[in-house]
This record gives structure tokens, sequence and C-alpha cells, in this order.
């Protein structure tokens, strides 16, 4: 076997750090991303309560969190990173950050997944007496269904590629493993095999994006 | 009872005002069948929306059981919304959940236990006849199944009036005409009261018996789908009518009837349930000294009642004519003289 440099067990710790990162964030993303999306679209124009002031707000922080470099968001935002988890650094302290860099950009894919849906289904709900909250969970939600779990899906491979830069607070994983072990030691061999492991683990997310948004639509 | 009242609406955007309704007055029994037929833009569809308080009159009011709706809560307006079912152009269905879920909808707003929602689509597929089609998906459905569904669902919480926007315009003419005989079904066996929309004139004739026509945001003329059919006033209902039950020479007989040298009139007869049935035109030739010959002529049954339109040509001295026109009005017969 080829020789990597590195022990086996830092190899298992790197991929469990990087899976700890994207599923944590991922799912802490995807709840504020849903809620701000759903604030996004039904306070627009033609949406259901139209409300100019709260879209406009919603928009701009939505933009203004989008417009910031991963890798300076991560330094740029310790202080709260400090107040929220009580370290600067780690794994742990890297959620912050990733946090702040998925939801608005979650927040976006969703909001187009909500646009894609009939707006004669809305017209539908309320020629039925569904209230704003009923045609947010009976309608809208299920019927954008398969395009937010490829949202997601698309979601969740940026947060992948974001973990890498998340080594520079010290928060471990496989892409952090590539760069200090790999492209600092010019060890190149280490640095294909993490590369490889990327490449499945794409894979493997978009394929089960792919699957259960085919599932969701019926097909 | 629906009770439209001096209804305005006007539609303000940055570009362009437009006034889709102008002043309409319309009142619904209980039970009727009505179309609201016109042209797109005509505000048809504006009005429809009024029933159910998708729209909100600028001016005027519609009264549901001689109550305003303007005077209701959203809470109380939601309520009403759930006994008014409606249907659309397009379908709006679920596209990601199963015939049984989007029939099942409207039912789980009302918070039904889920035993009574599986009997009543259960009754409500047997009704719309899509047994079989339980667990498909809308994408797997023909447009006339779709519209089913889009039937089925508007039926499920016993609605007292069903609203159709373009039901039947996004269908073929064979799936038009049993989407029209189960609506025709629905008003028949349940008493639901009816309103649908429409620009196809062959829907107001086949089901209706009531009719609005609505050019620029205004009705134009309005009632009993026989008494509008068989004698439009406004030229846009001629239009409409004409369409159905031609009332016009065709042009080589116009021809044909400039080389006629002696004097004729020509009549346009109308013909109405059982007069349609007596023998008039042989009364008239046998008992007055005029020549007739039908040159044109054009039978419906509508309602169950036959409309007959005859152009007839009359030869014969002034005072003979004057006995045919006589004649017809003793009988009922309706007339006018058509100019070539």
């Amino acid at each position: 076997m080829i020789e990597l440099g590195v022990s086996p067990e830092q190899l298992v710790l790197a991929a469990e750090q990087t899976l700890y990162m994207v599923f944590v964030a991922l799912a802490i993303g995807t709840m504020l991303a849903l809620f701000i999306a759903v604030t996004l679209v039904v306070s627009r124009q033609q949406g259901l309560i139209p409300n100019r002031r709260i879209y406009v707000l919603v928009n701009s922080v939505v933009n203004t969190v989008r417009s910031v470099p991963f890798i300076i968001l991560l330094v740029f935002i310790l202080p709260l990173t400090k107040m929220l988890v009580g370290t600067r650094i780690g794994t742990t302290a890297a959620l912050v950050p990733l946090v702040v860099f998925i939801t608005p950009y979650l927040a976006r894919l969703f909001e187009n997944s909500f646009l894609e849906v009939n707006p004669g289904i809305f017209e539908t709900a309320k020629s039925m007496g569904a209230s704003y909250w009923e045609t947010i969970w009976y309608f809208l939600l299920p019927e954008a269904k398969a395009s937010l779990i490829l949202s997601v899906t698309t979601g969740t491979i940026g947060l992948l590629g974001a973990t890498a830069m998340a080594g520079a607070i010290g928060a471990g994983g496989v892409g952090d493993l590539a760069l200090t072990y790999g492209y600092e030691r010019m060890n190149f061999p280490l640095m294909l095999f993490t590369v490889i492991v990327l490449v499945v683990f794409v894979q493997l997310i978009q394929s089960a994006g792919n699957f259960f948004a085919a599932k969701a639509r019926g097909h | 009872m629906i009770e439209i009242s001096h209804v305005s609406k006007r539609f303000v955007s940055d570009v362009q005002t437009v006034e889709a309704l102008r002043d309409v007055s319309l009142t619904i029994e209980k039970g009727q069948i009505w179309g609201i037929i016109g042209f797109s833009g005509a505000g048809k569809s504006t009005l429809l929306r009024m029933v159910n308080a998708l729209e909100v009159p600028d001016q005027g009011y519609v009264k549901l059981d001689g109550r305003k709706l303007s005077d209701y809560t959203e809470g109380e307006l939601r309520g009403v919304r759930k006994r008014i079912g409606m249907i659309f152009q397009q379908f709006n269905l679920l596209e990601s959940r199963t015939v049984y879920e989007n029939i099942a909808i409207p039912l789980r707003l009302n918070h039904t236990p889920a035993e009574q929602i599986a009997a009543r689509v259960e009754e409500l597929l047997a009704f719309v006849e899509l047994e079989g089609k339980k667990d498909a998906y809308p994408w797997q459905l023909s447009g006339g199944q779709k519209q089913r569904v889009g039937i089925a669902r508007a039926l499920a919480t016993n609605p007292e009036i069903l609203l159709c926007d373009e039901a039947t315009s996004a269908l073929d003419p064979d799936t038009t005409e049993s989407i029209l005989q189960l609506l025709a079904q629905i008003n028949q066996q349940l008493g639901i009261t009816i309103i649908l929309v429409t620009h196809q004139i062959q829907v107001v004739q086949r089901i209706c018996n009531r009719v609005a026509v609505m050019e620029n945001g205004q009705i134009v003329e309005q009632g009993a789908v026989l008494d509008v059919f068989g004698n439009p006033q406004r030229p846009i209902t001629q239009r409409f009518v004409r369409t159905v039950i031609p009332d016009v020479l065709p042009e080589s007989l116009v021809a044909d009837l400039q080389q006629e040298e002696r004097a004729y009139k020509l009549l346009k007869l109308r013909f109405q349930g059982n007069v349609a049935k007596e023998n008039i035109l042989y009364n008239i030739n046998r008992r007055i000294p005029v020549e007739s010959s039908v040159l044109f002529a054009a039978v419906t049954e509508l309602q169950h009642v036959v409309l007959g339109i005859f152009i007839v040509k009359f030869i014969g001295s002034e005072k003979s004519l004057a006995a045919a026109t006589e004649y017809l009005d003793s009988h009922e017969v309706a007339w006018q003289e058509v100019a070539v």
C-alpha cells in the first residue's frame, strides 16, 4: 500500500471532523434558511403577505453576508464565535462561521425553489379557505420539496468546500489534512488521496440528493 | 343566493390602470348554472373572484345569503370560502401529491378525521369516475382526468356553490363534453349552484340556463340562455351566438337574390318550443297568396327547448305580405325583416 505519511487514526478523525462540521452546520443552516426563504417569498411584492420593509431588510442582510468570502468571514466573526460557543478555535468553533456562511446561501437557493412553485396553487389554497400558515405548510412546502432537496444537496457540497478553510481556525477535517500534511509537506499521495475522498463524498451527496428529489416528485 | 350589486374594480400598476369591472350587477339564484362569457380581458374572471372574495370590490358589494362579504372578518371569510368550491383552467393540482392526497387537502384543512377522509375521497373518486387513479400523480393523468381531480377536490367539503374559471378551456372538444356532463350532473344531483367563466359559447349553450355577456368590464346582456340566444341584442352577443346558431345568409345566396326581379321580402323567423313543430309556413302558403321559400335554416336545442332560425323569402303583393306577417304575429313567431 502507498505510504500516506499520516496514521489511519488521523484519517478517520479528519473524516469525522468534516462530517461533523458539514452535517451540524447543514442542519442548523437549513432550519434558519427555510425561515428566511419563507419570509422572503411571503413578503415579496407578489407574495402572500406583501411587506416591502421586511423584504428589503431580509434581502439586504442575505446579500451582505453572502458578499463576504468565507475565509474572511471565518476570522471576522471570531468575537461572535467566542460569545456563542466559548472558544475561537476547534471544530465546534468552526460551526458558527459555517452556519453564518451557509444560511444565506441556502436561503437564496430555497427562495428560488419556492419561486418555481406554480403561483396558481396559492390562489387555490386561498379559495379553499386556507390560512397563511396552512398555505405554507400544505401547499408551498410540499410543492417545493423536491427542489428544496436539490438545493440542500448543492448547499451541502458548498459547505464541504468551506470546511477545508475551517482549518485556519484549527477545525481539522479532510481539507485541513490535505493542506497541512499534504501541501505543506509536499506529500502528493496524501493530497491525491484526500481529493479522491472528497470526490467520493460529493458523488454520494449528489446521488442521494437526486434520489430523494425524484422520490419527492413521485417519480 | 348571490347578489352582486354595482361592483367596480380597478387595478392600478406603475404601467397602467385597468378598469376590470364597471358597475356590474348580477343576481344568482340557488341551483342555477350561470355562464359568464366574454373575450379575454373583459373582466369575467375578476367578477368570478368577487364571489369568494379573492377579489374585493372598490365600489359596490357582494352579498351571500343576504350578508355583505365586506362585513365578514378574515376568519369568517375562510369559512365562507370552504362552502364555495373552485376549479381552474390549469387545474392547479399539487404536482408532488397523489390524486388521493390532492382531493384530501380541503378535508385536512377542516381537520377531518383520517377514516372520514378516506371514505369521502373514495366516494368522490367514484363520483368523478377515477376509481383506479387514487395513487397516480398528476403528471400521469390526462387533462380531463386532472380536471376531474380538481372537481373532486372542489366538491370534497360539500360546497353550495362551484366556481369554474375557464375550466374547459385547456381541454379538447370530447373531454370538454365529458367535463360539462359532469358539471351538469353536479348541478342536478347535488343541487350545487354553478358559475362558469368561459370564452367558449358552446359551453354556455351546452349546460347553462343563465348567461351574462361581458365586454370592457361591463355586463352588456344577461338573462335566460334561451332568450339571449334566441334574440341577441348587442353586437358582441350576436357574434358569440352566431358561431353556434348561424343566422346570416351565405354569400352565394345573397348573390342569387340580387338577380331576383320580382318584389320580395326577406324575413328572419324565430320559432321557439312547440311553435317550431307547427306547420306555420305550410299554412301561410295555403291561406295567403304568397310564395314562400326557405333560404336558410338553423335548428338548435337549448335547455330542452327547440329553437329554429329561418330566413324565408316571401313573394307577393303588399297586402298579402302584410297578411303573412299578421299570421306570424298571431302564432307567436318572432320575425324581423332582413336587408341583403
